[in-house]
């Protein structure tokens, strides 16, 4: 196990390193001068000149590199172009913000979800498997964006229950926060039960094609024990991994909630400083967000050895 | 003493040999329309959709770009029958160009993505060492970037036309094809045929075109379909975002992103285009599940 953690670490590691070669190629490869654009187009050339030495553009990639390693490490994550404040500031108050929708959403689609997908592959061929694999069709084919506009339409406009957009922060108003964030969490987790569902139903129809289940109905132990007792188990190893997937769809779909439900979150940052061309907030951002994901995914390979013995001895 | 053995003629095989592939062929066609009716539907939106996004410009009088203020937010009529935009555009010749630009880039990003990701996992599967462990590695660093955020940042460089558009969608969706391709080539690659290929001296590209990519041919064309939907939903969300296709460009996305300033009053302009969407895409994975199940049916439910 050990050894298998040690491994498991050094290829994050690993990861991580050529995330940070791949964003910071990225970034430089994008059009435009930092520098004039810290400046604003009414600026001399002299001082943008100036302006490049001490953002230290003028080096070779490779120190820049360093430099901006060095920076990471130390803990700064550079001052955003945009808003002229450490950029460390800007995530402080803007990831809660992401989290509190990212979060419920999680917690309210994977039990629903994994519930689903056990009932879609009992009840196989059945009206009920019919109907939810319908809805999961529908889920998976549905653009969040879409999900979400639909949503607004139906339960702010049409039904008038719930406000069509805006955000108040749990800490402030707890009562406020659930009557405006109910909806972009719902859309969220529609989002998210789609896909978790469609891999419980495969993982778990799996299952129940295997050998020793065959053996277990050949013993006459009745359905109800062998998919509780003994399928249930195995199915749902594999879908730890997918629970890790998850986290990306949290962000990558916070993107598109956000600007939907006007969030003052990651997402709509992220938006802002790409069209803004906020290099240094888009570099540091993503670096982070990137880290998180393989951070994640290292948790879920641990837990994943360490629940399936299998797995750890053959991915020495 | 060969009385009893008929004796075929070459010609006889040929014909034989055409009869058993025309009869696989038509058993696919079988099972890719046994699928209900449900199935045959969505294979005719699908179908629907192409035509109209080939013949758009025979089947409207309209440019989708003409603007006319005097017609605006018009609702459904005989001279639009969809109603019109907020500048004055008819709106089923805009969702009709819409068709075109989202198979487009969905069509350009998958072929794209299909032939990068399918050699870097063809040459990640079959190589042992270290660009199998470095493509590999670097997939997982692309995939740790969603990737809406991965297209968002490239886009601007590329730049925000339908083959720009295309072609960084297709470098997003490298991953997928890169993993299900190396998974499936590292464990072709202990089979036995590969083995002899080795042992009579073929070279390496040579196994690697004729033996190992035949076989992956099945998990090529599945991860496409799947693909090609995946494409035309984040060309829609980036649209959606600002980022990607920008109006006047009909991109069923923007228009959606349009229509939403105006939802309440005309609901009609966003919820057009907004359907189309979900409509195509679910089709297209509807059309995908049928063509897995034809092509292979050991896959049934696994990708």
């Amino acid at each position: 196990m050990g050894q298998y953690i040690l491994k498991r670490i050094l290829i994050s590691i690993i990861v991580v390193f050529l995330v940070t070669v791949f964003v910071f190629a990225l970034i430089h490869m994008l059009p435009g001068d930092p520098a004039r654009l810290y400046l604003g187009f009414e600026a001399s050339e002299a001082d943008v000149q100036e302006m490049r030495v001490k953002m230290n553009l003028d080096k070779p990639w490779h120190v820049q590199y360093y430099l901006w390693m060095n920076d990471v490490f130390h803990g700064d994550l550079g001052d955003s172009l945009l808003y002229r404040r450490p950029n460390l500031d800007i995530f402080k108050e803007r990831i809660p913000r992401t989290v509190s929708i990212g979060i419920p959403a999680l917690l309210i689609s994977v039990p629903i979800a994994l519930i689903f997908g056990i009932i879609c592959a009992i009840k196989r061929g059945k009206w009920i498997d019919n109907l939810l694999t319908f809805f999961i069709t529908l889920g998976m084919g549905t653009p969040v964006f879409w999900v979400s506009i639909l949503a607004i339409y139906i339960f702010a406009m049409w039904l008038k229950l719930l406000p069509i957009q805006g955000y108040v922060s749990p800490a402030d108003n707890f009562n406020q926060y659930l009557y405006k964030a109910t909806l972009p969490v719902l859309c969220m987790a529609t989002h998210m039960i789609a896909g978790v569902a469609r891999n419980t139903r495969t993982y778990m129809l799996e299952t129940l094609n295997q050998d020793y289940i065959r053996t277990h109905r050949a013993f006459g132990i009745s359905e109800r024990k062998i998919t509780a007792k003994y399928a249930l188990k195995n199915a749902l190893i594999p879908v730890v991994t997918v629970l890790g997937f998850q986290v990306r769809v949290i962000i990558g779909g916070s993107l598109l909630i956000e600007q939907v439900f006007n969030i003052p979150g990651l997402g709509t940052l992220l938006v802002l400083a790409v069209n803004n061309r906020d290099y240094i907030l888009i570099q540091n951002c993503v670096l982070m967000i990137a880290s998180f994901t393989v951070l994640v995914s290292l948790i879920v390979d641990i837990l994943y050895g360490y629940i399936d013995p299998r797995i750890r001895l053959s991915r020495r | 003493m060969n009385k009893y053995v008929a004796e075929k003629t070459i010609e006889e095989r040929k014909q034989e040999k055409k009869q058993r592939s025309l009869n696989a062929t038509r058993e696919m066609i079988r099972v890719f329309f046994g699928r209900g009716l449900y199935a045959k539907i969505c294979f005719g939106i699908v179908v629907a959709f192409i035509l109209v996004a080939i013949f758009c410009p025979l089947l409207t009088p309209y440019s989708p770009y003409e603007q006319s203020l005097k017609d605006q937010f018009q609702t459904p009529n005989a001279k639009h029958w969809l109603g019109t935009d907020q500048l004055g555009r008819d709106l089923l010749t805009r969702l009709m160009y819409g068709a075109r630009i989202s198979l487009v880039t969905g069509l350009v990003s998958s072929l794209w993505g299909a032939f990068l990701g399918v050699t870097l996992g063809l040459i990640a599967g079959y190589s042992r060492g270290f660009a199998q462990h470095f493509i590999m590695r670097c997939v997982d660093a692309q995939l740790s970037i969603p990737s809406i955020i991965f297209t968002m940042i490239l886009i601007p460089i590329f730049g925000a036309t339908i083959l720009g558009v295309g072609f960084v969608i297709g470098l997003s969706s490298i991953p997928g094809y890169a993993r299900n391709i190396y998974a499936q080539v590292l464990s072709l690659r202990e089979q036995d045929y590969v083995t002899a290929a080795h042992l009579v001296g073929q070279k390496k590209y040579k196994i690697l075109i004729r033996h190992l990519l035949p076989n992956v041919f099945p998990i090529i064309i599945i991860s496409f379909t799947v693909s090609v939907g995946a494409a035309i939903m984040a060309e829609a969300g980036l649209a959606y975002l600002g980022v990607g296709l920008n109006p006047p460009l009909p991109a069923w996305g923007s228009m959606v992103s349009e229509g939403y300033k105006y939802l309440t009053i005309y609901p009609h302009l966003a919820m057009y285009p907004g359907f189309c969407l979900m409509l195509l895409i679910i089709s297209l994975s509807i059309v995908g599940d049928g063509l897995r199940d034809a092509l292979d049916p050991k896959l049934r439910g696994k990708l």
